[in-house]
C-alpha cells in the first residue's frame, strides 16, 4: 500500500543529507547567520558539538510570526525572485532548520531589528511548541541539544568528540576566510578554540613579501591576508603572494604560498566560488598544473583563492553541502586560475620559505629546537601537521656547524685551506675593498666556503645562505634543457605496425578531442573503430613505448585532473635525467669563481629556489636571528 | 656419488650452465646445478623454468648418485683453480667436498627430487642445420628484438617456413621487430623443416643459443612443437618454453613500392653516422638525411643546442630533392650488419618506411621507421 510520509520523516530523511555531523549543523547555522548580514557570531559547543550547539548572531533577526514559518520545509527568505540561477545568498534550499529540527531538541530565539520583543520557539525532534516571550539584545540565537538522539543509526556513526571539533574548526575557519568583515569566535565549556581579531583590532600589520610602499593589487588584500595569517598561520603572509586576476565575466583574487613552503596533502588549499567554501577537483586540478615544475608532484602548496563569476554562469545546486559546483565556462576558469597563479611566481624567482630558514635556525638552537618556528595559532598545531615539518626538517639534518669540518677554499688558487684559518669575520670583511661590499649586494651574496664538497657557504651583508649545489645546478641545467627542447620541436617516432588501444567509447572521445595537443608532443592516434584507436607515432626520447599503458594513463590523467599533463610530465622525467647526470654532484670541489658562478646563475635562473623535486636548494640565516642565538 | 674430473671439462660444463641460471631468484633451488653421475657420465642440468640446459661430460666414476649445489659458486670456484688439476666430489650427509690439488671445499646442498624439469611433450618436427647457419639468422637479427615487456610477442625471433621474395626457393626465415625497425633473415630451407608454421623464441634463449654455437662446429638438431624448442648440439642439450602469442603479419609493413634507390658506401655512412650523433645526448639521437644531386648532407642536433653537419657522396638515381629523419642508432645498428661495401636504401615518402639491403646479399632485408624531425 502506497501512502505519503508523515512530514516529521519526510523532514528526518532530508536531515539525512543535510545534516550529517554536528560540523553540517554548525555550517548550515552559520550560513544563515550570514545571509541575516551578522558581523559577529559566537559559536559554543559542547563534547564536539554532540550533546550542545549554540550560534548567536547579531544579525537582522525574525519577527514572531516568521518563527514557524522558519523551520518548515523549503520555507526561505532567501530565493526572492524564484530563480534558482541567481543565488546571492549562502543557503537557498529551505532545508536546514526544518532538517537539524527533527533530529535534535532544537531552541530559535530571535528578535528582529525593527522590534522591541524577543520570541523563542523549541521543537523536541520534530515536534513543535508554543511561542513564548523570552530575552535577547539583538540577532538569532539558536540551540541544538542532543543532536540525533531519536535516530539511534546516525548517532552511532559520529565520532570521538575531539574529531567532530577538528571538523567544526574547519567549517568555521574556511567561512571566517571567506567573510573577512565578521567576526568569529568558537568556544567550548572550557576555553576559546578560535577567535577572529576583528578588522578594528588588527592594527599591527602583517610582514608581507610584498615591499612596503607596494600598493595593495586588490582591495581589502591587508585585511584577508590578516585572517588569514590568523587560520593558516602566522607565518603565511611572509611566505605568500597574491594572486589577482579580472576579466570580463571571471574575478580571482587571493594569496597562495610560495613553493617550498608546502604541505604533504591538500587540506590547507582553500577554495571559494562566489564566497562559498568548495572542495572542487577541477580547482584543485589547475592548482596542481600551475605549480608544475615549481613543487615535486607529492607536495601541495598552501593558498586561498576566491573567484567570483556571475551568478548565472554557475551552478551551486550540485551538492545538498553545496561544496561542489558546475560551472559554465570550466575551461576558461580553469585557465585563468592557472595563469594568475603561474604569473605571480613567474615573479618570485627565489625566495626560500621563510619556515625552512627558521627551521634551519632552530635546529642550532640547543633548547627545544621546534618551539621557534611552530609557536604560532596553537588551536590549529593539528592543521600544521607536525609530521610534515618533520620531513623538512629532516633535509637539514646533516647540517652541524663544525668548525673542524671548513672546508676553507683560497679564492686566488681554489687550494682548499686547513681549518685553523677561520673564516673571515664581519669585521674584516668591512675592511675589504669597496668592490667586496658591492658585490655583497646579490641576493645570494659571494660564495666564502664550501663545506663537505656539497655545501657552499655565502655572505650577503645581512645573512650567511647555504646552498646545496648538486640540486642548485640541476635545477639551472633542467631549466636550460627545458628550454632548448621547448625550442626545438619534439621529436616523434613513427612505428612500423601502429598500436590498437582498446578503450570504452566514451574514452576514445575523451582522448580524441586532445590529439592536436598530443601530436604536439610527439604522440600521434587516430580514431580505429567505435572502441580502439591506432597510436602511430610515439615520442622518440621515450624510446620503447608500452602504448596501451601510456593512453591509459593519459586517460586517468583526463578524468582527474582534464589534461594532458600526464605525457608531458612523462617527457620532463626524461629531461630531469639528463638534468641529473649533467650536473656537479655533492661530493666535488669547487673553487670560488665555481661557486660564484653557481650563485649569480640561480639569481638569474627561474625556480632556483626550489630542487626539481620541490625542496629548497638554499637557505638563508638572518644575521639577526644569528645574533640572537649568542644572546646578542 | 662420487667421481673426478678434469678441471678443464668441468670449466666449459659450467660456464655454460652459470650463464642460464639466474644470479637471484626467489626459488632458492633454482640457484643450484643438478649433477647426475651415472654409466660413467655427469649430466649437468640447469633451469630458469623457461630454458633448460643439460650438459654431459666424461668423468671418472666412483660411486653413482645424484645432487644439487649452488652453480655460480661452483663455477667461480673451477675457474680459479689450476686447470693442470683433476677435482675430486664426495657427496656426504649435508654436503659435497670438493678436493683439487691442495685445495678443499665443501657446498652445500638441496635435494634433487625438488629440482625442477620441463614438462616435455612429443616434437612434432625435426631438422638438422649446419651451426654457421643458425649463427647468422641470430647475429643479424637479434638487435631488433623488442624489450618492452609488454609487447611480449615482440621479446623474441619469429622462425618460420617460406617462400622467398621471387617464389622460386624454400627458405627458412627469422623476424625479428620491436615496432620501430624489422630484421628479416633467411637461409636456405634444411630438410624436415617443411612444416615450422611459425614460432617465437624468447630472447634469452636466442642469446644462449648464439654463445653456444659459437663454439661449436657440426650440426645442430632443431626439434619443435606448439610450445617448445629444443636445441641439440652434441653434448649439449637446450630446451626452452616458446613465446604464446602470434607475430604480427610482418610481410605487409614491409614496403612493396619503395622507388627512390641511395646506394652508398656502408663503412663510411656508419661512421658518418655515428660522428654526427655525438652531439645528440638524448635516447632519440635524431639524424637528418638530406640528398640531392648524388650528395648526402647529415644534419644532427640536440637539446644542448649542439650541432653537426657531414656530406657524402652517393649515388642518388631519383635526382631530386628528398630529405627523411631517422634515429641514428636505429641506423648504425642496420648497417653494422651490413657485410658488402655498399649498403642500398629504398625510400618511399619521408613518412614512410625505408628498406635498408646488402648489394650482395638478398637473404638480408631491413627495415626502418623514419623519425618526424
Amino acid at each position: 500500500m502506497l501512502r505519503l510520509l508523515p512530514k516529521n520523516l519526510i523532514n528526518q530523511i532530508s536531515a539525512g543529507e543535510v545534516v550529517e555531523r554536528p560540523a553540517s549543523v554548525v555550517k548550515e547555522l552559520v550560513e544563515n547567520s550570514l545571509d541575516a548580514g551578522a558581523t559577529s557570531i559566537h559559536i559554543i559547543i559542547r563534547d564536539g558539538g554532540k550533546s550542545y550547539i549554540s550560534i548567536t548572531d547579531n544579525g537582522k533577526g525574525l519577527c514572531k510570526d516568521d518563527l514557524h514559518l522558519a523551520v518548515q520545509r523549503h520555507a526561505t527568505s532567501k530565493l526572492p525572485n524564484d530563480d534558482l540561477f541567481d543565488i546571492n545568498t549562502m543557503g537557498f534550499r529551505g532545508e536546514a532548520l526544518p532538517s537539524i529540527a527533527s533530529v535534535s531538541r532544537f531552541t530559535l530565539t530571535s528578535k528582529q531589528d525593527t522590534s522591541s520583543e524577543a520570541w523563542q520557539l523549541t521543537i523536541n525532534g520534530g515536534t513543535q511548541e508554543e511561542i513564548i516571550p523570552a530575552t535577547l539584545q539583538q540577532g538569532t540565537r539558536i540551540e541544538v541539544k542532543d543532536l540525533f538522539y531519536n535516530t539511534p543509526a546516525r548517532l552511532k556513526f559520529l565520532k570521538a568528540d575531539t574529531t567532530e571539533q577538528t571538523h567544526i574548526l574547519d567549517i568555521i575557519r574556511r567561512l571566517s576566510q571567506s567573510f573577512i568583515k565578521v567576526d568569529f569566535s568558537l568556544s567550548d565549556d572550557k576555553r576559546s578554540l578560535f577567535t577572529t581579531k576583528g578588522q578594528q583590532t588588527h592594527g599591527q600589520q602583517p610582514h608581507t613579501l610584498q615591499d612596503q610602499d607596494q600598493d595593495p593589487i586588490f582591495a581589502d588584500q591587508e585585511l584577508m591576508l590578516a585572517r588569514l595569517s590568523q587560520t593558516i598561520g602566522k607565518d603565511f603572509p611572509e611566505n605568500s603572494l597574491p594572486i589577482y586576476h579580472k576579466s570580463d565575466d571571471i574575478f580571482i583574487k587571493g594569496f597562495i604560498s610560495i613553493p617550498t613552503y608546502n604541505r604533504k596533502d591538500s587540506r590547507q588549499q582553500f577554495f571559494y566560488v562566489n564566497n562559498r567554501p568548495m572542495k572542487d577537483k577541477q580547482l584543485f586540478g589547475a592548482v596542481r598544473r600551475a605549480y608544475r615544475g615549481y613543487i615535486y608532484h607529492d607536495r601541495f602548496p598552501i593558498l586561498a583563492i576566491f573567484i567570483e563569476v556571475n551568478n548565472r554562469n554557475v551552478d551551486m545546486n550540485v551538492h545538498p553541502a553545496k561544496t561542489e559546483v558546475r560551472f559554465r565556462y570550466q575551461q576558461q576558469i580553469q585557465s585563468a586560475l592557472v595563469s594568475a597563479i603561474r604569473h605571480t611566481l613567474a615573479q618570485s624567482t627565489f625566495e626560500v620559505s621563510t619556515t625552512v630558514n627558521a627551521q634551519a635556525i632552530s635546529m642550532l638552537e640547543k633548547e627545544e629546537p621546534q618551539s621557534q618556528s611552530y609557536s604560532q595559532s596553537q588551536s590549529y598545531s593539528q592543521h600544521l601537521s607536525p609530521k610534515a615539518s618533520l620531513i623538512t626538517r629532516n633535509h637539514f639534518e646533516p647540517m652541524q656547524v663544525n668548525a673542524n669540518e671548513f672546508n676553507l677554499v683560497n679564492p686566488d688558487t681554489g687550494e682548499v685551506l686547513p681549518p685553523t684559518s677561520q673564516p673571515t669575520s664581519q669585521g674584516t670583511s668591512e675592511s675589504e675593498s669597496e668592490s667586496e661590499l658591492t658585490r655583497e649586494s646579490y641576493p645570494l651574496g659571494m660564495a666564502k666556503a664550501q663545506l663537505h664538497k656539497t655545501y657552499i657557504i655565502s655572505q650577503t651583508s645581512e645573512s650567511i645562505i647555504i646552498t646545496d649545489q648538486h640540486s642548485a645546478h640541476e635545477r639551472i641545467t633542467y631549466e636550460t634543457l627545458k628550454d632548448n627542447m621547448a625550442k626545438n620541436q619534439i621529436k616523434g617516432q613513427l612505428l612500423l605496425v601502429p598500436d590498437v588501444v582498446q578503450l570504452l567509447e566514451e574514452e576514445l572521445a575523451l582522448i580524441l578531442k586532445q590529439a592536436k595537443k598530443l601530436e604536439q608532443l610527439g604522440l600521434v592516434i587516430e580514431k580505429f573503430s567505435h572502441n580502439s584507436l591506432l597510436v602511430r607515432q610515439t615520442p622518440a626520447l621515450l624510446g620503447e613505448v608500452d602504448s596501451q599503458g601510456l593512453i591509459a594513463d593519459l586517460l586517468s590523467g583526463l578524468t582527474e585532473w582534464g589534461d594532458c599533463d600526464i605525457l608531458q610530465e612523462k617527457l620532463s622525467a626524461v629531461v630531469h635525467r639528463m638534468a641529473c647526470h649533467g650536473s656537479v654532484r655533492a661530493g666535488k670541489i669547487l673553487n670560488i669563481e665555481e661557486m660564484n658562478n653557481l650563485l649569480r646563475t640561480m639569481e638569474n635562473t627561474p625556480k632556483s629556489a626550489q630542487c626539481i623535486h620541490g625542496r629548497p636548494t638554499y637557505v638563508k640565516l638572518e644575521l639577526k636571528q644569528i645574533e640572537k642565538l649568542f644572546g646578542r | 656419488m662420487k667421481f673426478t674430473v678434469k678441471q678443464a671439462d668441468l670449466l666449459k660444463a659450467t660456464s655454460h650452465v652459470q650463464s642460464i641460471v639466474e644470479r637471484k631468484t626467489t626459488v632458492p633451488i633454482l640457484s643450484n646445478v643438478k649433477m647426475t653421475v651415472s654409466d660413467g657420465k655427469l649430466i649437468l642440468h640447469a633451469t630458469d623454468m623457461e630454458i633448460e640446459l643439460a650438459e654431459t661430460i666424461d668423468v671418472e666414476v666412483e660411486e653413482e648418485g645424484t645432487a644439487t649445489t649452488p652453480a655460480h659458486t661452483l663455477y667461480e670456484i673451477v675457474k680459479k683453480l689450476p686447470s693442470s688439476e683433476d677435482i675430486e666430489f664426495t657427496l656426504t650427509e649435508n654436503q659435497i667436498d670438493l678436493k683439487a690439488g691442495r685445495s678443499r671445499f665443501s657446498l652445500s646442498i638441496l635435494a634433487s627430487d625438488e629440482f625442477p624439469v620441463l614438462k616435455q611433450n612429443e616434437y612434432t618436427g625435426s631438422f638438422e642445420i649446419d651451426t654457421e647457419s643458425v649463427s647468422y639468422l641470430i647475429n643479424k637479427s637479434r638487435f631488433a628484438i623488442s624489450t618492452e615487456e609488454t609487447r611480449y610477442y615482440l621479446n623474441g625471433i619469429y622462425m618460420h617456413a617460406s617462400d622467398n621474395d621471387t617464389e622460386d626457393n624454400k627458405v627458412l626465415r627469422v623476424v625479428a621487430t620491436d615496432g620501430h625497425r624489422l630484421a628479416r633473415v633467411e637461409v636456405e630451407l634444411p630438410e624436415g623443416a617443411e612444416n615450422l608454421q611459425g614460432i617465437i623464441v624468447p630472447r634469452k634463449t636466442v642469446h644462449e643459443i648464439f654463445k653456444l654455437s659459437e663454439n661449436f662446429e657440426g650440426n645442430i638438431k632443431i626439434s619443435f612443437n606448439e610450445t617448445l624448442i629444443k636445441f641439440e648440439m652434441g653434448s649439449i642439450t637446450i630446451t626452452s618454453k616458446l613465446i604464446d602469442g602470434s607475430f604480427p603479419d610482418y610481410q605487409r609493413v614491409i614496403p612493396k613500392n619503395n622507388n627512390k634507390l641511395l646506394e652508398l658506401e656502408a663503412v663510411s655512412f656508419a661512421k658518418s653516422v655515428d660522428r654526427v650523433s655525438t652531439v645528440s645526448l638524448d635516447r632519440s639521437r635524431a639524424i637528418k638525411l638530406e640528398i640531392q644531386d648524388n650528395q648526402l648532407t647529415l644534419v644532427a642536433n640536440s637539446v644542448s643546442n649542439n650541432q653537426a653537419e657531414e656530406d657524402m657522396e652517393v649515388t642518388w638515381e631519383n635526382g631530386e630533392e628528398f630529405s627523411i629523419g631517422f634515429n641514428g642508432k636505429y641506423l648504425l645498428d642496420i648497417i653494422n650488419q651490413i657485410e658488402d661495401e655498399t649498403v642500398q636504401i629504398t625510400f618511399g615518402q619521408s613518412t614512410e618506411p625505408a628498406i635498408l639491403r646488402d648489394v650482395s646479399d638478398d637473404s638480408l632485408l631491413y627495415v626502418l621507421m623514419p623519425m618526424r624531425v
